[in-house]
This record gives C-alpha cells, structure tokens and sequence, in this order.
C-alpha cells in the first residue's frame, strides 16, 4: 500500500513541472507585461519602462527567467506579486479557502442531487421520466454558467428578495458562531447552486450511463433469475457498481469547478482564487497567475490520488490490482 | 413489484433541504434583516476590482484613489468650481516665479497620532516622486525642496509652471508619513497596504475583497457622517448593478458604472443617477498622419465631417453623452467655446464627397476611394458600435474601412509603439490641467509620451509653443487665450478628432442624505465624505 502511494505521488512531480512549463510559456506569449498593464493612461518614457522592467526582474530572457522561477518554486517560494506587493503563496492560500468552500458546496450538491437522480433515470420502469431527466440535464448542463449567475440573483435576490445578490458574509455582521455560519450558508446558496448546476446535469448523465452498463451485465442477470427482489439487486449490486465511474468524474470535475468558479466568483464578489485569477491576467501578474496555477495542479492531482484510493475501497478489483 | 422509494426519498430529500433553505432566509430578512444591507453606520462602496494597494502617489489606479483618498492628503485639493484650494496647506504664496512657500496646517497629526510636519512634506517630495509615472513631471518641475520650520515649506522649481499647483491636488500627489517610510523600500513597505494618513477615515481592515475604513475621530476638518466605510469588489457590471439595486452596496464609482448598467439603473426609484456633471473625459479620433492620404489635412476634415456625432451620441450613448465640440470638453476653465466643431466641420456627406474629390481621390469603378484601418480596444464603452457608424458613414462617401478589435496590450503595441493604424478611438481625459491632459496628446515630444501619448505623427513646433507658454503662465486668465490659440490650430490642421465628450455617471442609493456635495463635479474619485449621510429617519 505505501510503497504503491509512493509511486503514485511520485508521478506528481512531472506532471506539476509540465503544468508550471506550459503556462510559464502560455503567459510569457501574452503581449504586455505588469509594466504596461500598471502604467495607466499616462505618459511614460520608455527609459522609465526599461527601468521599471529592471526593478521587477522582468528584462531577463525567457530562459533566465524560467529557471529561476523553476529552482523558486522548488524551494516552494512562488515568487512576488508586483502588483499586490505580497509573497505569492500566503496571497494564494489567503483566497484557497473560500475557493474551497465554494467548489466543495458544489461539488455535495451535485452528488446529493446528481446520483440519485441518474440512478433514477435509470431503474425507472417510465420511459418518459427518463427522458424528461434526461434532456432537463442536457439542457442543465449547456446553460452558461455566467447567464444562470446572472438570473440567479435576479430572481432570488432581486425579484424574490431571498438571498443576498453578493460577497461571502453581510458586511459588519456580528452574531454568535452559529449565527456567522448561517449569514454564510445564505451568501453560498447562490454561487455554489450556479457552480453545481453543469456538474450536476454531468453527475446525473453519468450516473444513468453507469447504472445502465451495470443493469446489463452477467451478475444482476445471475441476480434476476435467482428471484432477489428487485430493490435489492439495486441496492447491493448496482448502486455500488455504478459509483466507479462516478468517483473518477468526481475528481476530475475538481480541476474544471476551480476554473468554473472563476466566473461565478466574479459575479457574486466571493473572495476567492477566481477573483485573484481574473485580477491577475487583466494586470499580467505574472508570479500570480502561475502561484495559481501550480496550487490548482497540485491540488488536482491530490485529488486524483485521493480518487484512486477511493476507487480501490469501493473496488475490490482494482484493490488486488493496485495495492499489494 | 415496488419502485425504488429510496432514491425518490433523497430526491425528495434534497428539494426539501433546499426548499427549507429558501423559506428559511425568506423569514430571516423579513425578521432580522439577516442577508440584507449592511448596518445603518455603515457606507458600501462597489467597485469593479481590487486595489493592488492604497498609496494614490504611487499609483494612479482608480480604486487606488477611490479608496485611498479616504485617508491621504495633500497640500492643496481642487474645489467644486475647479479652483486650487487649501488642504494640509493653508495658504501659499510666490516668493518669485520659481519659488513657492507653503504654510501648512497646524495641529494636524497621522493616524496613528504622530504630528505632521514640514519633513513629511519635504520627505514625499524628494523620495515620493517618480515611482507613478503620473508624479515623474512633477519631479522633473521640481529643483529642491526644504522646511523652512515646522510648518512652512519652500519649493524650487527648475522654471516656472503655472502648473504646478495644479499638479499637486491628490489626484496625483499625496503626502507620506516620513516616520513611516524613512529607510524603508517605498514600494514594498507594508503601510501601502493599511495606509497611515491624514484623511476623514483611518484603514481598520483588508480582507480579500474587502476593505473596511473608520471615521478618523481626530480629522481636521468636517467629519465623516458615517461610521465606517467598506469598499468590497463586485467584478461584473451586472452583478454589481443588481447589488445597487438590492441596496445590498450603496454606491458605485462612475469610473464602475458602464452604459449598460446606466440603462439598467435608469428606471430605477432606488437609484440616483447623477449623470449632469461636467465631462473631462473625451472620445478622441486621431488619425495616422504617416499613412500619406491622412497627411493631407483637408482629408481629414473631410472624413471628419463624413461622420454623423449626432447620431453616435443620439443612438450609441443613449443621448446621455453629447457631441464633442472642441478639443477640450465644454465648460473646461481653459476652453472659452470660441472652437465649436459643429460650426467648422457640420456634418455633411456630400461636402465631404466634394473635398475629397478635390484633394485627388475620386471614386474609382468599384465606388472605392480608398480605404482605411480602424482600430479600438476590447474594453472601450461603445467602441465597437462607434466604429460600426463610422464604417458606415465612410462607406457612403465612398471609403472602405476596415475595423479590427484589440486587446488591450496589443492595443498600446498597434497604436502607441508601431503606429499600426490609420485611426482610432481612445477615452482619454483632460487631467488635472490641460498641461497634463491635453498636451500629451498634440506634442512633437514622442519620447516623453510613449503610452497614451500622441500616436498621429503630426508635429506643429508652433503649437507646441502655445502649449509651453499656457504651461508657464501663472493665471487661468493669462492661461485661457493660449489654450485658445492651441486649440484653434489643433481645429484647424485636426490630427486628432473629437467624436463625444464622456460624462461620467455615479450611482447611488437614492435615499441617501447629503448626495450633492458628496461628488465632486470634476474628479471622480475626489469625494466629500462630511456631506454623504444615511437615510434621514
């Protein structure tokens, strides 16, 4: 078992370092630099650009510039934000949480909703439910996720006056833990309903497609014509079975919530790595972007192997197959 | 045989938890307010990104100033009606036309209780200068510096500039604390983040998105009506507008507020829009003089008066933003109306038709004249459909335009370092004095100006000549017929165009007290936080 995490964490490593190469490339071929995108509108010397450039470390050629940045990170120092004047990672981690709690929320509500739904679609004897559930999901899952934020707040905010339209708690709150908590769980309703909606429409499609394989296969026949009730063979074979795909789904739709959650954050104002994100491109903070970018990998591909070790619990096949 | 009751029951399950929810916050707001404005002592402010930090001397970043000018000052601030008048300075005057003395106000200390002094002044001036490219003139202007006593100071400047004044209003100029800064690496000094001022508010937090000033009970001057303030970040323009409207935030910047969320907020009894306010903003339409067609200037009139401002005002603007007249923006200290572009160039295709077929460029067989490229940048408010009309307009006189959409970094490339254009749109506004504002934009001096300078190509020494001597004198009334003089030559040889004066909107809870005096009528983000009040009860 360890000697297999060990393998497994060890393929970590080229990974991140081909994720920090690429983007190290991808953001170096954006035109401007943190120089222009600062400046403003107002007039500067090109002397004063090529000393600003000086200052900041940026004049060096891209080879330069690259392995510094690959013996930093190394050493777990992801730079300097020149536009937020503030070490990278503590700025990064600061903005990680709410981030989480976001993706997170999300992420519960489309398994909570997602499963039990596709498995639904699935073992339903109504045709019609299922393809009801079945083109709802089609549909769920090619709304624009900034469009849904948008009617979100405009109904429940606006029009209904439910939910707050913005930010992560009221401003100047001050009530007992319990009540912070809820002024929060309010402020999360509507972004992380926006975030989980796609996910969910995927969730469910998936779910459906597993379960149908699996109510096919050699052992639920066995099952059938050994007269098991049919609630039970749902409940101990197929269910089960069917939650292998969903788990992979689950780890790699981490990675896409993260980026997804930028849009959503900059709609609601919630506080988190999205915002930095977007912020950075628009000043070609260089170090941010990247500090991002690397958290995000790492954290995926945490994920990942979390996901494998999961895999092996709910699969006894891939258990003998992997963990020796 | 039986349904499977258990997956319906987690359906259920789930609807129900989120049905409960709903209600739930539904009794919350109708009780307690829970999920709604903030307390009644408390000021929200949206604004469409974070700050990178609050040092306005050191950035000229709108939310920078926003937020920023809430707690730092400077020796002179620019008053409702555009005059120079005292701020930490009470008063000044010229010991000769190089020198000036300023008296400074007495008893005033930082935020953290520590007196300021003539050394803090002296300290920004010969440390603080230079780092925002917007303060390098001001360097450039400046010889030295030095306290005469605790309140006085004396400045030298290298020649004299009738500018200078102007230049030190904290739009771009604001004073340092020496106690914090001396021996520090300005830049990376950790006070640019939970600044220490002199200003109505003093910096209590910044977390994430949001950044929470209180009211500096020691201020000097009038002190702020509320208690605190909090500047929190709404990126998208509709989220933030839909906010307004909750009146989950209570005022957006107008450098925040889009035409879109104008038409959007318009209708709305909860809103204010304050949409009257002198523009110094300007849509400008330079043309490339290098390209050899637009180097002929009765070319240029002529497709300057091929283009219907009427109509871009009328159907692009919504009316809201009127038609420039002249190089400066209407009712400009420096701009007496004696230039009015609706006289000289009247829109008037078939005139235009004439002029060009006179400069030698008659319609060949295909109805083409010749044709040219148009470029705008992404972000620009209305850019695309100015440059649709403008497209539009010169294909009816005959001219092919090609429109191409930037980025805004490869914008700045095209235009400002390879000249990549024939022409242009740009906002750009008329600064703090039209020293700033308007000479950059006309000046043979390419070097000094290469980011949002003058990318035309054109060149008039006699201009730049007027420019120099309006910089120099001393009074708007010495000031005013050179402004004129320059801008009758910039109408009449037009290297660059004006397509409509840009009126900047704030928006606002309309239940408000104290509105009116909280705007300034010519710089967006100097507020008057003494005037803004909540709700009278």
């Amino acid at each position: 078992m360890l000697s297999w995490l060990v393998r497994r964490l060890a393929y970590v490593i080229p990974l991140i370092w081909g994720v920090v190469t690429l983007t190290f490339i991808l953001v170096s071929l954006a035109p401007g630099d943190i120089v222009t995108a600062t400046i403003g509108d107002y007039p500067a010397s090109e002397e004063y650009l090529a000393q600003r450039r000086a200052e900041l470390g940026i004049d060096e050629p891209f080879p330069i510039q690259y392995l510094k940045y690959l013996a930093r990170v190394v050493q777990g120092d992801l730079g300097f934000s020149f536009a937020n004047r503030q070490s990278v990672l503590p700025l990064v981690i600061d903005h990680l949480g709410a981030t989480l709690i976001l993706v997170v929320a999300a992420t519960l509500l489309a398994v909570l909703i997602g499963f039990p739904v596709g498995m639904w679609a699935a073992t339903t004897r109504f045709r019609t439910i299922d393809t009801t559930i079945n083109v709802l999901s089609l549909i769920a899952f090619s709304i624009p996720t900034f469009w849904l934020a948008l009617m979100g707040v405009l109904v429940f905010a606006i029009n209904l006056g439910l939910l707050p339209t913005q930010g992560i708690n009221t401003i100047g709150y001050s009530g007992d833990t319990f009540g912070q908590a809820w002024d929060m769980f309010q402020h999360l309703l509507l972004p992380a309903a926006a975030l989980a909606v796609p996910e969910t429409a995927l969730m469910i499609r998936m779910t459906r497609a597993s379960a149908n394989g699996v109510l096919n296969s050699g052992f639920v026949l066995t099952a059938v014509s050994k007269g098991l009730p049919r609630r039970q063979i749902i409940r101990r074979h197929v269910t089960r079975n069917s939650l292998l795909p969903v788990v992979t789904v689950l780890g790699y739709t981490f990675g896409t919530m993260v980026g997804g959650s930028v849009l959503v954050e900059k709609v609601f104002g919630w506080p988190g790595m999205g915002s930095l994100l977007y912020d950075s491109v628009q000043r070609r903070d260089t170090s941010v972007v990247l500090g991002i970018v690397v958290v995000v990998a790492v954290i995926t591909l945490l994920v990942n192997v979390i996901t494998d070790i999961v895999y092996g619990l709910v699969d006894p096949k891939v258990r003998e197959a992997t963990i020796r | 045989m039986r349904k499977y009751g258990r997956f319906k029951a987690l359906i259920a399950c789930a609807v129900t938890a989120l049905v409960a929810v709903g209600c739930g916050s539904m009794n919350e707001s109708n009780s307690s307010g829970g999920g709604a404005a903030a307390a009644d002592d408390t000021f929200v402010v949206g604004m469409s990104a974070d700050p990178p930090h609050l040092i306005r001397l050191f950035l000229g970043d709108v939310q920078v100033g926003l937020v920023g000018l809430a707690m730092e000052e400077s020796l002179v601030t620019v008053s409702r009606d555009k005059k120079i008048e005292p701020q930490l300075a009470t008063s000044w005057e010229m010991k000769n036309p190089t020198t000036y003395v300023f008296h400074l106000r007495e008893g005033v200390t930082w935020h953290d209780g520590k007196p300021f002094t003539a050394d803090d002044v002296v300290y920004t001036f010969e440390n603080g200068l230079g780092i925002n490219s917007g303060t390098a003139s001001l360097k450039d202007m400046i010889k030295s510096s030095k306290a005469v006593d605790e309140s006085t100071v004396e400045v030298s400047l290298k020649s004299p500039s009738g500018a200078f004044l102007a230049m030190l209003n904290p739009m771009s100029f604001t004073i340092l604390p020496k106690h914090i800064y001396d021996g520090t690496d300005l830049e990376e000094n950790p006070a640019n983040r939970a600044p220490v001022g002199t200003g109505p508010f003093k910096f209590e937090s910044w977390e994430s998105n949001r950044i929470t000033l209180v009211r500096n009970d020691n201020y000097w001057g009038d002190k702020p009506k509320y208690a605190k303030v909090v500047f929190t970040v709404l990126g998208d323009p509709t989220a933030r507008a839909l906010a307004l409207k909750k009146g989950d935030i209570d005022y957006i910047n107008s450098y925040d507020v889009t035409f879109e969320a104008i038409k959007q907020l318009d209708e709305d009894p909860n809103v204010k829009l304050d949409i009257g306010r002198a523009s110094i903003s300007m849509k400008m339409f330079p043309f490339n003089t290098r390209n050899e067609i637009l180097a002929k200037p009765e070319v240029r009139h002529a497709l300057f008066q091929a283009i219907n401002r009427d109509f871009i005002s009328k159907s692009v603007f919504g009316g809201y933003f009127p038609p420039g007249h002249a190089p400066l923006p209407d009712g400009h200290w420096a701009n007496s109306g004696e230039v009015d572009f609706d006289k000289l160039y009247p829109y008037d295709p078939k005139a235009a038709e004439a002029a060009l077929d006179a400069a030698g460029y008659p319609k060949q067989a295909n109805g083409i004249r010749f044709s040219l490229t148009h470029r705008y940048e992404a972000s620009e408010p209305g850019g695309e459909k100015v440059a649709e009309v403008i497209a539009d307009n010169w294909k009816a006189i005959g001219v092919e335009t090609k429109v191409v959409q930037d980025d805004a970094e490869v914008f700045r490339q095209e235009v400002f370092s390879k000249h990549n254009f024939d022409t242009y749109t740009i906002n750009i506004a008329s600064g703090a004095d039209p020293a700033i504002g308007l000479y950059r934009r006309y000046t043979c001096d390419n070097d000094q100006n290469a980011v949002f300078g003058n990318a035309t190509g054109y060149c008039n020494k006699s201009l730049d000549e007027l420019f120099l001597k309006a910089n120099s004198a001393n009074e708007q009334a010495e000031r005013t017929p050179l402004y004129t003089e320059a801008q009758k030559v910039i109408a009449e040889d037009l290297p660059t165009s004006i397509l409509v004066q840009v009126k900047y909107t704030e928006a606002i809870r309309a239940n408000l007290t104290g509105i009116e005096g909280f705007f300034h009528p010519g710089e967006v983000v100097l507020l008057d936080w003494s005037k803004i009040g909540p709700p009278a009860a």
